[in-house]
């Protein structure tokens, strides 16, 4: 009997879990526009250093694009539910904002630039931080694009500076504006569903 | 207090919970830090030449030997630990978890490269390796509210951060520091926590 009761009460756990990890999906899915805007970032940024010769290049539209997403953000989040998934989710890519900004200043003052090692430290960061909210969510759509970042990542260690290049953007193109856009739709169609339903 | 108030102090109750939760099951695993902590002096001295002998003479097997075994290691304990009923499921478990394992794959997969391809020199690996230690220590301390292990994120960010801008020595002594305060130290300190808990737990239950 009791051990029953046990089963019955794990099950309802269980069950908990898989409806607080849908609802964390379909949340993340709402973020689509930030990995759209940050890829757009990428390619501005790129382009820039390429063609302008510019070292203010990245500095200037990394911060630009943080304070953008962070003003639609705080604006989106206004008034919302705080969920315990929504909190995992935000601290991880919060650190990893921060992390990546002070060891690129860092390698950046120190004049230790090298493309290769650069577009690794991105390319492993944004694997982490791809990763763990996938694992999180159980999103194999987002794990796909974290083992993108990675792939990106030990390419650019063995490949030559124009390979690496490539191998970023290509990246920045899947795991930003594709996938950005691929949760953007489904956002969109979850929203009118639920226009229909009402 | 109106319906929805009360559904919102509710909601917010049920997230402290969960986060006082997720700080009692980092504290159940807070033997996995320390052991970490010393697979990494272990490693240093063995690639730095302190250990003799003919296994130890071979000062580039140290680092991936060492991990390896750590790994396996935490993996046979872990698994024991489940087995035992140890370790709830429960989401922020989940998701801290999800950190740490995301963590251990890109430090997996990058430094390897790195290293094989020669791209980067021991200050630059060192850097790395904080880093993502940085970021693994402040997504648990932000997501369970917890300050010390926020403060060791902030100790990892620093030894990145001297790494780049130090000498290799300096680097070196950044990296040690980092393992003690942050492997150690707050590694024995989740453990005491878990010892004194799992002590008033049973003094309830008596």
């Amino acid at each position: 009997m009791e051990s029953k009761a046990k089963d019955t009460e794990l099950t309802e756990r269980l069950k908990l879990i898989e409806s607080m990890v849908a609802e964390g999906r379909q949340s993340s899915e709402s973020w689509g526009w930030t990995f759209v805007l940050w890829g757009i970032a990428y390619y501005i940024a790129t382009a820039w250093a390429m063609w302008g010769h510019s070292n203010l290049a990245w500095p200037v539209t990394m911060i630009t694009a943080g304070v953008v997403s962070s003003v639609i953000a705080s604006r989106m989040t206004r008034g919302q539910p705080e969920t315990m998934l929504g909190r995992a989710i935000g601290a991880v890519w919060a650190s990893m904002g921060i992390s990546l900004f002070i060891v690129l200043i860092s390698l950046g003052i120190t004049e230790r630039y090298d493309t290769h090692v650069f577009m690794a430290i991105i390319g492993m960061m944004l694997g982490t931080a791809n990763a763990t909210s996938a694992i999180i969510l159980k999103w194999k759509m987002q794990f796909a694009c974290a083992v993108v970042w990675l792939g990106s990542a030990v390419a650019s260690c063995f490949g030559t500076e124009n390979q690496a290049w490539i191998a970023f953007l290509a990246a920045t193109f899947f795991c930003q504006i594709v996938f950005g856009v691929y949760a953007m739709i489904r956002e969109s169609q979850r929203r009118r569903s639920g226009v229909v339903h009402a | 207090m109106s319906e929805e108030n009360l559904e919102l102090a509710e909601r917010l109750k049920l997230i402290e919970s969960m986060m006082a939760e997720g700080r009692r099951s980092t504290s159940r695993w807070a033997w996995t830090i320390v052991l970490w902590g010393v697979a990494f002096y272990v490693a240093i001295a063995w690639s730095s030449g302190m250990f003799g002998g003919p296994i130890w003479g071979q000062h580039y097997m140290a680092w991936p030997v060492t991990m390896v075994g750590t790994w396996l290691l935490t993996w046979s304990l872990a698994g024991r630990m489940h087995k035992s009923g140890n370790a709830p499921k429960t989401t922020v478990g989940r998701a801290i978890m999800s950190i740490w394992v995301a963590m251990g794959i890109s430090m997996f997969a990058l430094l390897l490269p790195l290293g094989l391809s020669g791209r980067a020199d021991q200050q630059v690996c060192v850097a790395v390796v904080a880093t993502l230690l940085g970021t693994a220590n402040a997504a648990s301390g932000i997501l369970i509210k917890w300050k010390a292990q926020f403060a060791c994120a902030v100790v990892w960010w620093l030894a990145s951060a001297a790494s780049l801008f130090g000498t290799v020595t300096q680097s070196t002594t950044a990296f040690l520091a980092a393992i003690f305060f942050c492997q150690i130290v707050f590694g024995i300190y989740a453990m005491i926590l878990e010892s004194r808990e799992e002590r008033r737990q049973g003094a309830v239950n008596a």
